[in-house]
């Protein structure tokens, strides 16, 4: 079976209108009456789909159009023009409607009441999702067993820690079964071993639940972990729409090699080769895959210098990110 | 309808976690009435009734009004900072309507505050000065007017509020406004006090029927002055509540300004 697209973004556009004020009392005086207003095009024709169980990376830099698209996405905010359609809604039109379609998790805004169990918010979302009682308590049953949060129901949110929070917040959002998880920044501020297991959970959910997940993070280990596709936003367009795969490809033209040596290091140089860090006794550079192969560099340092150790990496998913952001 | 009761209990539940912010709240009150009381002491000391008022009275209204006003919680803050912050855009992606969410949340704070408050300032009274001719029959019409007055404090409220999708900061408006209820709402003083011009002016004015009006027909209770009242707090409720809707309607499209 054909999986059915449930976000479809056609021609996205969203203008603001910016007042600009002059400095000084003079300044406020004159915006007051003549106000100069400028047009900023925070979302510059986006368009794309997503497929019902996709896990989507959503990110771009801050200030890029990525929040004005995800608050239209919701409803909360209307396009200049453009058609979206969310499990099949019109977000600004139908919000409420497709509030119920949607769940979503904000790892800097939490939902749950603060100073009572999780369990008095599951109950207060059953009712405002207008859950059925018996549906309800199946579901909670279910969600409670695999995020395993049984000891946790009953002591007030702010006792728990922040992974154990954080599982909390993501049950919130599922009670009344989303078709879309929107997920921003699930796994900020959470120790390593927490991270793993929200993204695991998120995983297996992902794959029982068919639920389509858009998640916007700027922690790259959510995304390598957890995304097959990334949507990379900046300055309102999208400039990458594909797969996380093939974004390290083609932009890895680089590599970085850190070397130890036997023998004082001496700097050198070399087409293509530049040198990051040097100490008495190690090095590291980054070479430019287009003018010079590992091989080639390799060769060449084995010549000059003896080697202890040696050791080759990739440029960072993070870099790759930050050289696509600071394009124009 | 039951979510939003739902949302009214458990932050009611939440707001216990408060509690010794209530405590104090009440403590402070209870400072002002001690002070008050003196003053009126003084004041009519050897008059029987000033405007119709006896002494005993005018301390008991001064608590009911000051209860109403004082209990109101810092709800403008909380949405003058979702508006001005976004966040308000994660409130709104759930199914329930903003200002009812805020309605709920605001009141079952604001019961609390109220009848600690209150029953604080009551001992305090009865031990100072005793207690009065309290009408039994008159307590429903009593509660149902209170809810009223607190209804319609809620929509004024609301809509100062909301004018932070347009101003910087609406919290100096609700200064303003508290003020103005302290004042020619009567709640320092009954408007009989006022000179009669003013008197008459506060006396048709909305905020006279947050803390007068019901102050007034607690320690004075009659059915004409209460149907009286009655119809007027809804009307301004009617008003408020479409001027409020009306500026959250205008306000949502404006959001963008905010986004980014």
């Amino acid at each position: 079976m054909k999986e059915r697209d449930v976000i479809e973004v056609n021609h996205l556009n969203k203008t603001f209108k910016i007042k600009h004020k002059a400095a000084g009392f003079l300044g406020s005086v004159k915006s007051l009456f003549k106000p100069n207003i400028t047009e900023i095009k925070a979302v510059d024709n986006i368009s794309f789909n997503i497929k019902q169980g996709e896990i989507v990376a959503f990110i771009g830099p801050n200030g890029a159009g990525k929040s004005t698209t995800i608050k239209i996405l919701t409803g909360i905010l209307f396009p200049t023009s453009g058609q979206v359609k969310i499990a099949g809604f019109v977000p600004w039109e139908e919000r409420t409607k497709l509030s119920y379609k949607i769940g979503s998790v904000f790892g800097q805004k939490p939902q749950l009441w603060y100073h009572l169990p999780a369990i008095d918010t599951f109950n207060l979302f059953s009712k405002i999702y207008e859950l059925d009682e018996r549906e309800y308590k199946s579901r909670l049953n279910y969600l409670v067993k695999i995020f395993e949060i049984n000891d946790l129901l009953d002591i007030p949110v702010r006792r728990l820690s922040l992974g154990q929070r954080m599982k909390c917040e993501i049950v919130a959002s599922l009670l009344h079964r989303p078709e879309i998880l929107l997920l921003d920044e699930p796994t900020i501020g959470l120790d390593i071993i927490a991270k793993q297991k929200i993204r695991e959970l998120i995983r297996e959910l992902n794959k029982k639940e068919k639920v389509t997940i858009l998640l916007t993070s700027h922690d790259t280990q959510d995304i390598e972990n957890l995304c097959k596709r990334i949507i990379i936003i900046n300055h309102g367009r999208i400039v990458y729409d594909g797969e996380v795969e093939s974004l390290n490809k083609e932009y890895l033209k680089s590599k970085i090699i850190s070397v130890k040596f036997e023998n004082p290091f001496k700097s050198f140089s070399l087409s293509g080769v530049k040198i990051l860090k040097s100490e008495e006794y190690f090095a590291s550079f980054e070479i430019d895959l287009t003018k010079i192969s590992v091989k080639e560099f390799i060769d060449f340092i084995i010549k000059k210098c003896s080697i202890l150790d040696i050791n080759i990496s990739g440029t960072p998913i993070e870099e790759v990110i930050t050289k696509i952001y600071q394009q124009k | 309808m039951k979510k939003y009761f739902e949302i009214a209990k458990i932050n009611f539940l939440n707001s216990f976690a408060y509690f010794g912010e209530f405590f104090f709240h009440a403590i402070f009150i209870l400072l002002i009435l001690f002070i008050f009381t003196n003053m009126w002491k003084a004041v009519y000391s050897g008059k029987e009734l000033i405007e119709g008022f006896t002494l005993s009275m005018m301390i008991w209204y001064l608590l009911m009004a000051e209860s109403i006003v004082t209990s109101s919680p810092g709800f403008v803050k909380e949405v003058n900072t979702e508006v001005q912050n976004g966040e308000i855009a994660y409130k709104l992606n759930k199914p329930y309507n903003y200002i009812l969410y805020h309605f709920a949340k605001s009141f079952s704070r604001r019961i609390i505050n109220f009848t600690l408050t209150f029953i604080l300032g009551a001992v305090l009274i009865y031990f100072l000065i005793g207690g009065f001719d309290f009408k039994i029959y008159s307590l429903f019409f009593l509660v149902l007017i209170l809810f009223l007055a607190m209804t319609l404090d809620f929509f004024i409220s609301m809509s100062i509020a909301l004018l932070s999708f347009w101003l910087e900061d609406s919290n100096s408006l609700r200064w303003i406004y508290d003020k103005l209820l302290f004042t020619i709402g009567g709640m320092l003083v009954p408007l009989e006090i006022f000179p009669t011009w003013l008197a008459k002016i506060a006396g048709v004015l909305p905020f006279s029927f947050i803390a007068y009006s019901p102050a007034k027909l607690f320690v004075r209770f009659s059915f004409v002055d209460f149907f009286n009242v009655f119809a007027i707090q809804i009307s301004y409720i009617i008003i408020f509540g479409c001027i409020t809707w009306i500026i959250y309607k205008r306000g949502v499209r404006r959001l963008n300004v905010n986004g980014g």
